[in-house]
């Protein structure tokens, strides 16, 4: 059957390296690397042999050698007459070049050819090449032959589909090519008579209703159409059955479409879609066959998801639920996996999986496989599926499993674990005790800031205070703890030591014999916190202080230098009045992120206490140190499109997922403005606990009205309004941090689109008055950046140039420059009690897609602050 | 959905395919060849079929002495992944007749030409049964005509030596 290979040069060369080892194989192939070499060069080189040098260039580059000769050889045989060269030129175009190469234009003008050609087999190659390795000037060269070939009836399928997916590959890599007038012909396609057509196209529709919700409604009924046409009109031949079940790859992409798409509101193409999804739901699958088995069970995963999502009425929950409780017990691992990956998906989406809870032990026994895949997914799962009602029994089995884990699971497990707990704690000695036991069991394998964050909750929490630290004193006492136990409770004994005086065993000097014993123990960085324990300890013991000088002069001349110089001055703030003593050792304040709705894994409680001078002639003019607080960086990163973009827009969406919507409206008049905040449930849930809280603001940054009720019904819109009366300081937008329950907690932080360019009066100038002005201020007040636009796929547009500009509320001056395509601003910001003018020049190079700005102000800072926030809207806005 | 690698490895690491569905520099390609290689070798048979790789997934399956191997996004759909590699694998064991490692060896050109027929942009292309071997076939008997063509043009000019 198979055509024998006609280059035996090719094959006794393969024969040849699969003999030798590898030092010899290397020899041998640097002889024949020379020996090819040679004969590119010479003249009389036919077209046989350099198909059969070429194929073994290509053998030698699979073999992980690097090619650095042969390209041109290459490109030569694709542009030849004989398939046979032109195939090998194409697969070595393929295998040696990528988009970028320079050689690619050489062959650009060949591949149109047998793009245009009439013979399939070189559109096929065509094609191929195009799909795979297609770049910018090849693709602009050809797309709209491509287009033409897609749509041209009389062409054959196999090129029609090729056609398909070469034009899905410039869609993902250049979509400015793409004519938006073409998106319903293709979706139209998805009708097709002929399924690989269909399934070619499919997966071009998939992207389109993505990037193009408006194509979604007509894209959703010629999915489900297909979908009824297989699933019920059998509207395939025996061709398409894979191990008896029609198309399944079809079957998966036109779910994948529907899962992309809104739900729909004409209400008969939803009945039709319950209707398909209902049979596919009944489908037998105990086959014994196991390609079957998992072509139905890929098509169920998305059904079952399709089902979630479009089944308002429920009619469909059971079958759900039975699939998946037969898939979660399965016992193919395979199936188990993806039953527990669909499981925790559809619970992330807000979905109540109720009877699913009844497989906890069962899903709880896999942390114990050997798979780590298994093991990951399983951990997932049974993070999703906590509740208020289970999660404190959950956790107490997932610790009981911990000590059975690898290093690696562990981690995962530990970090699991401490969200549970902080986010479900009803009370905190629930709380305390889970993280010790965490901390007890798997220390090693946990992150700093599990315990950080424990020392963060004890600190922000007055109730759990003693508890805690009559729990953690009690750990310090036993012989074999993990350090960051130490570290937790030698800070947390530093901090409340005082509260457990009165108990036997706990007594000032217990606390100082305990931290005493560990501290010779300790590695270097728990020394210097166990020693600000002592130090701490000293404040609120007077009659300890000898015995606590004494440990500080022991260690005053220990080699490490953090811990030296720790004893070192500990030992002089003892000699320092008390009151001093009192001042530098005060109890910290509360986190300024304490709110039991954040969850801060990598927060960290400072130790430190700021070190004043020890001179004695000071001490009157000391002010009180503030202990530094390390704020935890905000993760803006999914609102930040919704930022950029209403920084220069008046209303617009800020941040949208499948569960909440949140919109932005601005008002500024002059140097006062307003900004509402809606927020909408997009999902048939109530959305419950909704709280919204500004957790970085500016003086004049005010909350003025906010919504009550904290259940956000499906449908239904929430308000909240802010506003700024004026400016008189440099500030960064504000953030909020949004939080609300569905299931489980989920929070996001959002920065607020206010920028202090907004508070800007719009000016006009003319040529003259606008340069006497530029002159007047000078360059030394210049703020000047250039830069270039962070997306390189993106251009320079003149037209949204300007309204961005504008929308930053600079007033643009006309006929003022010179160069017409440079843009002219000017305005006025009332700043504190000044009137500040601003100047604006932009210089667009809209070749290099560069743009240089300068900003000219009386007020250096604010034309500093003014060209940044322009530069990082700028860059982000095309 | 979308392919982004398709790998052909020996038990001992041997590649005998790779196919790139994006733009990645040589050393990239390389490294991912390593890790994936040192992922799946070590996993036992009745582990499942995935795994998870810098955020992506990896789909594989054995048969025989060779490791098939597909790089995926995190949420694609991991078992019709698997559909594909078994259907690859069963084009190649029609096209070769019980294909055999060494088939792929002394025809790897022609392992690329069923690749090319089967998944285009990292998508499948073709689902029914019959397709993909009537276009390599084609391709074969294009092929086959050349050589003939090449064969009589030897003649010839051996002729004219005479």
């Amino acid at each position: 059957m198979v055509a024998s290979n006609n280059m035996k040069g090719l094959r006794a060369f393969i024969s040849d390296l699969r003999s030798l080892e590898h030092d010899d194989e290397e020899k041998r192939v640097n002889v024949e690397l020379a020996k090819i070499r040679a004969k590119f060069q010479s003249s009389t080189l036919s077209a046989y042999d350099r198909k059969k040098y070429v194929s073994k260039l290509l053998y030698i580059y699979m073999l992980g050698y690097p090619i650095t000769f042969g390209h041109m050889e290459a490109a030569k045989l694709l542009s030849g007459t004989k398939y046979s060269e032109k195939l090998i030129g194409y697969l070595a175009v393929a295998l040696l070049l990528n988009e970028n190469h320079e050689l690619m234009k050489l062959v650009i003008n060949s591949i149109k050819k047998d793009l245009l050609s009439h013979d399939s087999l070189q559109n096929s190659l065509a094609l191929h090449t195009i799909a795979n390795i297609g770049g910018r000037e090849l693709c602009e060269t050809v797309y709209y032959d491509i287009y033409k070939l897609l749509m041209s009836a009389s062409n054959e399928n196999i090129v029609r589909q090729k056609s398909a997916l070469a034009l899905l590959h410039i869609y993902r890599k250049f979509p400015d090519l793409i004519n938006p007038e073409w998106f319903e012909p293709i979706v139209m396609i998805l009708g097709d008579d002929d399924l690989n057509v269909s399934l070619a196209v499919s997966n071009f529709v998939n992207l389109i209703v993505i990037r193009e919700p408006k194509y979604q409604k007509f894209a959703y009924g010629k999915a489900v159409g297909k979908l009824k046409n297989i699933v019920f009109e059998h509207g395939y031949s025996s061709d398409y059955l894979y191990y008896s079940v029609p198309c399944p790859w079809l079957q998966v992409n036109l779910c994948r479409i529907l899962l992309a798409c809104e739900r729909p509101s004409d209400n008969p193409t939803r009945a039709t879609l319950i209707r398909v999804l209902d049979r596919i739901l009944s489908l037998p699958n105990d086959n014994s066959n196991v390609q079957q088995v998992n072509a139905v069970n890929a098509i169920l995963f998305e059904a079952i998801k399709l089902a979630f999502l479009v089944d308002e009425s429920h009619s469909l929950y059971e079958k759900c639920m039975d699939r998946l409780a037969d898939m979660i017990a399965d016992k193919e691992s395979n199936i188990r996996y993806l039953a527990f990956e669909t499981t925790a998906y559809l619970i992330s989406c807000g979905h109540s999986i109720t009877s699913l809870k009844h497989y906890k032990e069962l899903i709880l026994s896999s942390l114990r496989y050997k798979d780590v895949s298994l093991r990951k997914k399983s951990l997932e799962l049974l993070y999703m599926m906590c509740d208020e009602e289970n999660a404190k029994l959950i956790v107490a089995d997932l610790l009981q499993y911990l000590p059975h884990l690898d290093s690696v699971t562990q981690e995962d497990l530990i970090s699991k674990v401490a969200i549970i707990s902080e986010t479900f704690a009803t009370d905190y000695e629930w709380y305390v005790d889970v993280t010790i036991q965490l901390l007890r069991i798997a220390g090693k394998s946990a992150d700093d800031g599990v315990w950080h964050q424990l020392v963060h909750v004890i600190v922000n929490n007055e109730e759990i205070q003693e508890y805690a630290t009559k729990r953690l004193f009690s750990l310090l006492q036993s012989e074999t703890i993990h350090e960051c136990l130490v570290k937790a409770g030698g800070y947390v004994l530093g901090e409340f030591g005082h509260l457990i005086t009165d108990y036997p065993d706990s007594q000032p000097v217990h606390q100082f014999s305990t931290i005493y014993r560990k501290l010779n123990v300790s590695s270097p960085s728990t020394r210097v916190l166990l020693l600000t324990t002592l130090i701490k300890l000293a404040n609120l013991q007077p009659e300890l202080n000898d015995r606590i000088a004494k440990v500080f002069q022991e260690y005053s001349t220990i080699i490490n230098p953090e811990v030296q110089q720790r004893a070192c001055e500990y030992l002089q703030l003892l000699k320092m009045p008390r009151d001093f003593l009192q001042l530098v050792c005060d109890e910290v304040p509360p986190f300024l992120d304490g709110n039991r709705d954040g969850v801060h894994p990598k927060s960290r409680p400072s130790s430190k206490v700021n070190l004043v001078d020890t001179y004695p002639q000071t001490i009157p003019n000391v002010s009180k140190p503030s202990t530094p607080i390390d704020v935890p960086e905000y993760d803006i990163s999914a609102c930040l499109p919704g930022f950029y973009r209403l920084c220069w827009k008046d209303k617009g969406i800020l941040y949208q997922d499948s569960q909440i919507q949140i919109g932005v409206r601005s008002e500024y008049h002059n140097s006062e403005g307003a900004i509402y905040l809606y927020y909408e449930n997009r999902q048939s849930n109530t959305l419950k606990s909704l709280s919204s809280t500004l957790i970085r603001t500016f003086s004049t940054f005010h909350l003025a009205t906010t919504f009550q009720d904290t259940n956000l019904p499906s449908g239904v819109q929430l308000q909240q309004k802010y506003v700024m009366s004026g400016v008189n300081e440099i500030f960064e937008p504000p953030i909020i941090h949004v939080s609300y329950v569905t299931g489980v907690i989920r929070s996001i932080d959002l920065q607020l689109p206010v920028l202090l360019s907004k508070f800007m009066k719009p000016t006009i100038f003319d040529s003259y008055d606008f340069f006497n002005h530029w002159g007047q201020m000078g360059v030394e007040r210049e703020a000047q950046l250039t830069f270039g636009l962070n997306s390189k796929d993106r251009k320079l547009d003149a037209k949204r140039l300007t309204k961005i500009v504008s929308g930053f509320h600079w007033g643009i001056c006309q006929n003022v420059d010179s160069i017409a395509l440079n843009i002219v601003g000017a305005g006025i910001i009332r700043f504190g009690t000044q009137n500040v003018g601003c100047l604006l020049r932009i210089e667009p190079n809209y070749e290099q897609n560069l743009i240089r700005l300068s900003i000219r102000s009386t007020n250096t800072s604010i034309a500093n602050t003014l060209a940044k926030e322009m530069q990082e809207i700028l860059r982000n806005s095309f | 959905m979308s392919i982004k690698f398709f790998l052909l490895v020996s038990r001992q690491g041997k590649v005998r395919l790779a196919k790139w569905f994006n733009t990645l520099s040589i050393k990239e390609r390389a490294k991912i060849i390593r890790d994936v290689s040192s992922l799946v070798i070590t996993r036992k048979p009745k582990m499942c079929n995935f795994v998870e790789y810098k955020g992506e997934k990896i789909v594989y399956r054995r048969y025989a002495s060779l490791f098939f191997v597909c790089g995926i996004e995190q949420d694609d759909n991991e078992l019709i992944i698997l559909e594909v590699i078994h259907k690859f694998v069963e084009c190649l064991d029609k096209y070769f007749g019980n294909v055999c490692e060494l088939d792929l060896i002394f025809n790897f050109e022609k392992a690329y030409y069923v690749m090319e027929e089967l998944l285009l942009a990292g998508e499948l292309q073709e689902s029914s049964k019959t397709n993909v071997l009537s276009a390599v076939l084609a391709g074969d008997a294009e092929s086959e005509a050349d050589a003939q063509q090449d064969s009589l043009q030897k003649l010839v000019g051996s002729v004219k030596k005479r």
